[in-house]
């Protein structure tokens, strides 16, 4: 009835009568004349049902499926298919219509722009376990295309996994209500259970991504919100990501073996109460000096420095590579901040002598996690021209010397790590004066006598990463 | 659906309605050309029980005695007293009603009840709002000129439309003046903040009219491109262009930065001196005997305003450490200029054939715009805890809000049927809010090792952000009523019934784009805006300059809203003591919202988008006529609030008047509101007096509350709390000062005081949502004011030459927003507004005012836990207006 002609706003592409109104409100809605996207071809033949064929690429000689939309059953990504990604892609409804999506070893998945990116909702999972001779590659159009190179990111969204782990941003008391909002309008996510499963996330790289959604709101390489310990995580790399590498936001998972190479903001965020492990990380900013700001940025909560339970990760054998970029704001090191706290084992820092601080706490909660053991930063090396910058009162009166509280922990050095690359040599002091973390912290740890990501004798980046041997 | 009451059978209201018809036609012209030197016609002593001693007084009491013969709790503010009191629009002149606040200057709270729960008329009829984030009209749009009268009802009554919270406001127009009259009047204005010198841009030609010319436009290239290539990523051009490979994305790339340089970018800020405000208005009304009871009457009326004003304000957002607050944004300093064009244009036309048939026709547009440059200079998230950077954010705010209103309707009386009575009209209503051109951009500000500080435009994908938006809604409003007088006896019977159609059709489009600075280096962002982007800088490829508008959310959506409604009514008076109006009404209501994709697909599921609601909404009044002098009224009734469009609707949005982003909700439901009210009125030769209560139960209350989202992002949106409940007392007062005997008496008969005070306490229960992590779970309504105090001082001078008014306008504190994360509630603080008007009218035809306000200087400051989250310096206002009548 008369409602029908008030909808012809646009060309009309398609009419659905909405059973519900009785029939007689009646909304067109359609590609309004735009001669892009819009209308989903039927699925044909190379692809499979849940996918549509997307255009070939030069000198690929694969055939291209697109996916898009809410996956709401399980699927999987196979290797002879290079698949593609169009506007938020979701696997599942948040806590609802749970699935499970599969990508194979050697699987390429590409976007085309900062709208591209793939959600994983509360309750469902994603299972892309390549190999070291077969990663799975997250990427863009570009880059299928070989137009990108070291200066590229940003050229698409990023893969963002929310769980039903706890955050601090909700009561603690009434955590089966818990939701919060993710950045770049992925979705909700948080939770009471510390244990939830995301799936498992091996050998995959994600490259050039990134996209800034409006001011202080970004999508990142990949985003941890509230995922669970329950979700494996072993052998990712996130390289040249416009914002941060990985940020956690939340959760309680864990992750080995993680290369961040030439994101242009924190390699390394957490926040609002993680409380995962780390071992054997590996920043190292652009050395083309291009943009990138610290290899670890830590807050417990911006909203409440105070908030419980507090971030508080424990992260082992990582080695962090600064540049000389100079903008904005500098390659920096670590930034503990917010009242966050940590432990921190057998960390390198260093970088060319154009780097800014490589060590900093910042806000008075986070001072006193330093001074009453809630942050420990111990066998650990600082290789920095500018080593410390220490926190001071809005009166410029310091409230924390940086650089004698680090060296008053045990094990310390503030020197030379003697790294030839990112490996150390073989007279350096990073090789042997490591904290046993299995032993004494956690046997989740692997057993480590050095300092840093590598032990001088495995390289465990070769094979699986990008942008490491130039 | 409304409409004028028509009194017939009350022995006191025959008289009275008929000579306020006759005196508010007269006030209306006056009003049109903001004059008020006119004395009352001398109809208007056929006015029983009412002694005119002076303009505001007789004005006042017109108003009292019309509200006396409604049946249902309301109140009324005639063009006199909105003149009277120097007030510019619909909404200032508001303030003074009984428990009604001027929020924001644009809503009113009634009942210290926020502006959800108003609505607004015009002649009766639905009319949709020009504010995309309100269901509300803002009433600022109303200038006082082409307002006859305004009527607030506060009680519900079954030809309302059910969506009643707190009261409604039908505004009033005239379209039969009493005799011939021109009327032109002048004004000019200033505020004590311009004495500074303000900020502007170029802008366009026609800003002058409030238009814009099409500089701020969406460029053609660009609308051409984006129906092209969809949305505008290299990748889409370059598939246009034949398939993604290196030389089309240099092409694509290439066609990106050229795309660029259509962008208006003479938007460099500069600093001006401020004119000072310019009003004006001229209106001409006739009218022409066709037969011995035939006429025919013209009104017509055209206004315009242009005024500037500066602003200062300070902006924070908190984060919690411990029982402190720590600031996460500070913004101390935020100044700027607000440049506002009004234009109004009336014509109305109407038709009396006979006393018993009379038809009319009103047109009118308005027109509102709004041209904002504000420089916020302080610290965001990223740069609060690093002494050496600040952020200096530029944002320029065009808005352009437009109501075009036409309207016919006809009152007859078939005498042969028993005095059947039908009212009826129908209106179409278009409302648009154009704002293109909205930019925003932030320089980071560095502290050097020598002192000096290096700023430079954000090295960003999206450095600056244009966003082109439009919104346009379309009404239809058809309603009926009739009445039917019945006598039984000693029982005075009245019998209506009527029937309205009302639907709504809304596209809303917002087009973002960004220019990518990633390429420049620091040196060249440092530059100011047009220096950076030079065509030169666009078009070097090195610089890497790129335009773009992708986004990760839907930005346009398309909504429909459809009711029908009918309503039956039985009026019994029994031998003029007591008096029952029962009711009720039907109505049927659907609406639906579908948010859009950037390549118009619906996002997300269009079974979500529905609501739907049918239901019967009863009232009940009962009046008592005690004596001559005293009436207590009773009345009950249910009736509904309906979630806005907006709010129902998933997409992003800021809120043009907190700037914060806020989201719908589409699972949000309607309230249910029951209401109860009873009130004493006694009436003495010129005074009035009236005491109420009133209490009333909210069942899924709608509340904006702050989302638990990623750091430094604020989001709001919408939830129904479990319920709430509003119950107070109030009371009114009109009285003169002339009862003092002998000399003293004299002067003071000259003098006379009325106000009103309302006093109410209200509580809501909200629940713990996923999502939000509310501090408090039992609160005072969003918007609630626990006391509300207007008060008035006026003065007549025996000849009528000189008028005076002292005007004092309180509210008690109210939330502004409900705090999350263990922060407290934040407060609106009182506000004390005193302003004075005098008017000098020298002869009949000419009249000098002077208005004052904001006499005490009081400041908008909204505190979290004692700390300052906004706060506004108003600065006080001066202004000076000629009329002249002819």
């Amino acid at each position: 009835m008369a409602l029908c002609k008030l909808l012809k706003l646009s060309a009309l592409a398609s009419a659905i009568a909405l059973a519900g109104c009785g029939g007689d409100l009646v909304v067109n809605a359609g590609n309004g004349g735009s001669n892009t996207g819009g209308t989903t071809p039927p699925a044909t033949g190379p692809c499979p049902s849940f996918a549509s064929e997307d255009k070939s690429l030069a000198s690929i000689n694969k055939t291209v499926c697109g996916i898009s939309g809410t996956i709401t059953n399980d699927i999987r990504l196979t290797a002879n298919i290079i698949w593609s990604l169009s506007g938020k892609v979701t696997v599942g409804n948040d806590n609802a219509n749970s699935t499970t999506l599969t990508i194979e070893p050697g699987v390429t998945l590409f976007g085309k722009s900062g709208a591209d990116y793939l959600v994983v909702a509360r309750g469902s999972k994603i299972q892309a376990v390549g190999t070291a001779a077969a990663p799975i590659i997250m990427t863009s159009i570009n880059d299928m295309l070989g137009l990108s190179n070291n200066d590229s990111a940003a050229e698409w969204g990023g893969l963002v996994l929310l769980g039903k782990a706890p955050t601090n941003k909700c009561n603690q008391a009434d955590l089966a209500n818990c939701q919060v909002e993710a950045e770049g309008e992925a979705g909700p996510y948080g939770g009471a259970d510390a244990d939830d499963s995301s799936g498992a996330l091996k050998y995959l790289q994600v490259r050039y991504a990134g996209y800034e959604v409006i001011p202080d709101n970004e999508l990142n390489g990949i985003t941890f919100a509230g995922v669970g310990r329950g979700t494996r995580v072993e052998y990712i790399q996130v390289h040249n990501n416009l914002d941060d590498g990985v940020e956690f936001f939340g959760g309680t998972v864990d992750a080995k073996y993680v290369v961040l190479t030439g994101n242009r903001d924190d390699s390394l965020d957490w926040a609002d109460g993680w409380s995962g492990r780390m071992q054997h990380v590996l920043v190292r900013h652009n050395p083309n000096n291009s943009k990138a700001n610290r290899g670890i940025e830590a807050d417990n909560q911006s909203g409440n420095f105070t908030a419980q339970p507090l971030s508080k990760p424990r992260i082992a054998n990582m080695t962090i590579i600064g540049n000389n970029f100079d903008g904005e704001d500098d390659s920096e090191g670590i930034l503990l901040r917010a009242g966050t706290a940590a432990e921190l084992y057998n960390i390198i820092v260093t970088g060319p002598e154009g780097m800014g601080e490589c060590f900093e706490i910042n806000s008075d909660e986070s001072i006193t996690n330093a001074n009453n053991g809630e942050i420990v930063f111990r066998n650990s090396i600082i290789d920095c021209t500018e080593p410390f910058k220490n926190s001071v009162d809005s009166n410029g009166n310091v409230t924390l010397d940086t650089g004698a509280w680090f060296r008053a922990q045990p094990g310390n050095l503030v020197g030379s790590a003697l790294l030839a690359g990112f490996i150390p040599a073989a007279n350096s002091p990073a090789l042997t004066n490591g904290y046993n973390v299995a032993n004494y912290v956690d046997n989740w740890f692997d057993n480590v006598t050095h300092i840093g990501a590598f032990d001088g004798k495995t390289n465990w980046t070769q094979g699986w990463t990008i942008g490491l041997t130039d | 659906m409304s409409s004028m009451p028509k009194f017939t059978f009350s022995r006191i209201g025959r008289g009275v309605v008929l000579a306020l018809h006759t005196a508010a036609a007269a006030v209306s012209l006056n009003a049109a050309a903001q004059d008020p030197a006119e004395p009352l016609t001398p109809d208007s002593a056929s006015v029983e029980r009412i002694s005119v001693s002076g303009r505001l007084l007789s004005s006042a009491a017109a108003a009292a005695a019309e509200r006396r013969e409604l049946p249902y709790v309301a109140e009324l503010l005639g063009a006199e007293q909105i003149s009277r009191a120097g007030d510019s629009n619909a909404a200032t002149a508001l303030r003074r009603v009984t428990g009604l606040t001027l929020v924001k200057d644009k809503f009113i709270y009634v009942r210290g009840l926020g502006e959800r729960y108003s609505s607004t008329l015009l002649n009766g009829a639905m009319v949709p709002s020009p504010d995309p984030t309100r269901n509300v009209i803002p009433l600022d749009m109303f200038p006082a000129g082409i307002i006859e009268s305004l009527v607030v009802q506060k009680a519900y009554s079954p030809e309302l439309p059910a969506a009643f919270g707190g009261g409604n406001v039908n505004i009033r127009t005239t379209s039969i003046p009493l005799q011939r009259s021109f009327n032109v009047a002048l004004g000019t204005g200033y505020n004590s903040l311009n004495n500074e010198r303000g900020v502007s841009y170029a802008g366009g030609s026609n800003d002058w009219q409030g238009k814009d010319n099409g500089v701020r436009a969406i460029p053609a290239e660009l609308a051409i491109a984006q129906q092209q290539y969809g949305v505008l990523t290299p990748i889409n051009i370059a598939e246009n262009l034949g398939g993604v490979n290196a030389d089309n994305l240099a092409q694509a790339e290439n066609t990106l930065r050229h795309l660029g340089t259509a962008f208006n970018r003479n938007i460099d800020i500069n600093a001006t001196s401020i004119k000072p405000d310019v009003d004006g208005s001229i209106s001409f009304g006739d009218r022409f005997a066709l037969t011995s009871d035939s006429v025919f009457g013209v009104m017509t009326g055209l206004s315009y305003d242009r005024s500037t004003h500066n602003i200062q304000e300070q902006e924070r957002y908190y984060s919690v450490s411990g029982k402190n607050l720590t600031p996460l944004n500070r913004y101390d300093d935020i100044s700027g200029t607000e440049h506002q064009v009004k234009l109004s244009g009336m014509l109305s036309f109407g038709l009396d054939l006979g006393v018993n048939h009379h038809l009319e026709t009103a047109t009118i547009y308005l027109r509102d715009t709004k041209d904002e440059v504000k420089i916020k200079r302080g610290d965001s998230i990223e740069t609060i805890n690093e002494n050496n950077r600040s952020n200096t954010d530029t944002n320029i705010n065009y808005e352009q809000r437009t109501l075009l209103s036409n309207q016919i309707s006809g009152k007859h009386n078939f005498t042969p049927l028993n005095d059947l009575a039908l009212n009826w009209q129908y209106t179409k209503a278009k409302v648009r809010r154009y704002a293109p051109g909205q930019i925003e951009y932030r320089y980071l500000n560095e502290s050097q090792a020598d002192g000096s500080v290096f700023s430079f435009l954000r090295r960003n994908q999206n450095a600056v952000n244009y966003s082109f938006s439009d919104m346009q809604d379309n009404t239809e409003n058809l309603s009926w009523d009739t009445k039917l007088p019945l006598t039984l006896g000693k029982v005075e019977m009245m019998l209506s019934t009527g029937y309205a159609h009302f639907e709504r059709s809304r596209n809303a489009q917002t087009d973002r784009f960004n220019f990518d600075t990633v390429g420049f280096n620091l040196n060249q962002l440092s530059g100011r805006f047009f220096e950076i982007f030079s065509d030169d800088n666009i078009l070097n490829p090195s610089n890497g300059f790129k335009i773009s508008n992708v986004t990760t959310q839907a930005d346009d959506y398309l909504a429909a809203q459809m009711i029908d409604a009918g309503y039956l009514a039985l009026e019994l008076n029994y031998n003029y003591t007591v008096r029952l109006n029962l009711g009720v009404r039907y109505e049927d209501f659907k609406q639906i919202s579908i948010p859009l994709t950037a390549n118009n697909s619906i996002s997300g599921s269009i079974t979500d988008s529905i609501l739907q609601a049918d239901d019967f909404y009863p009232a009940l009044a009962l009046t008592w006529f005690v004596n001559d002098d005293l009436q207590a009224r009773l009345g009950y009734s249910q009736t509904t609030v309906r979630p806005d469009l907006r709010e129902v609707t998933p997409v992003l949005y800021i809120d043009p008047l907190t700037d914060f982003n806020v989201t719908g909700f589409a699972n949000l439901q309607s309230t249910d509101i029951n209401s109860l009210d009873a009130r004493l009125e006694w009436y003495a030769d010129s005074s009035n007096y009236s005491l109420g209560v009133f209490y009333k139960a909210l069942k899924n209350p709608i509340e904006a509350i702050e989302l638990s989202a990623s750091d430094g992002n604020l989001l709001m949106s919408f939830r129904n709390a479990q319920s709430g409940k509003l119950y107070g007392i109030e009371a009114d007062f009109l009285q003169p000062l002339g009862f003092f005997s002998d000399s003293i008496g004299q002067f003071a008969d000259n003098f006379f005081v009325a106000g009103n005070i309302t006093v109410s306490n209200s509580a809501i229960t909200i629940q713990r949502f996923p999502g939000a992590n509310l501090t408090n779970l039992t609160r005072s309504l969003n918007g609630h004011s626990k006391y509300i105090a207007n008060l008035q001082l006026g003065f007549d001078s025996d000849n009528n030459q000189h008028n005076a008014t002292l005007t004092y306008n309180v509210f008690g504190k109210r939330i502004a927003f409900a705090g999350v994360n263990e922060k407290g509630d934040a407060f609106e603080q009182p506000f004390h507004s005193l302003d004075l008007t005098y008017s000098y009218a020298p002869s009949d035809s000419m009249t000098v005012k002077l208005g004052l306000k904001n006499l005490l200087d009081n400041d908008v400051e909204i505190l979290q836990q004692n700390e300052i989250l906004q706060k506004r310096i108003e600065g006080q206002s001066y202004s000076l207006s000629f009329a002249y009548k002819y």
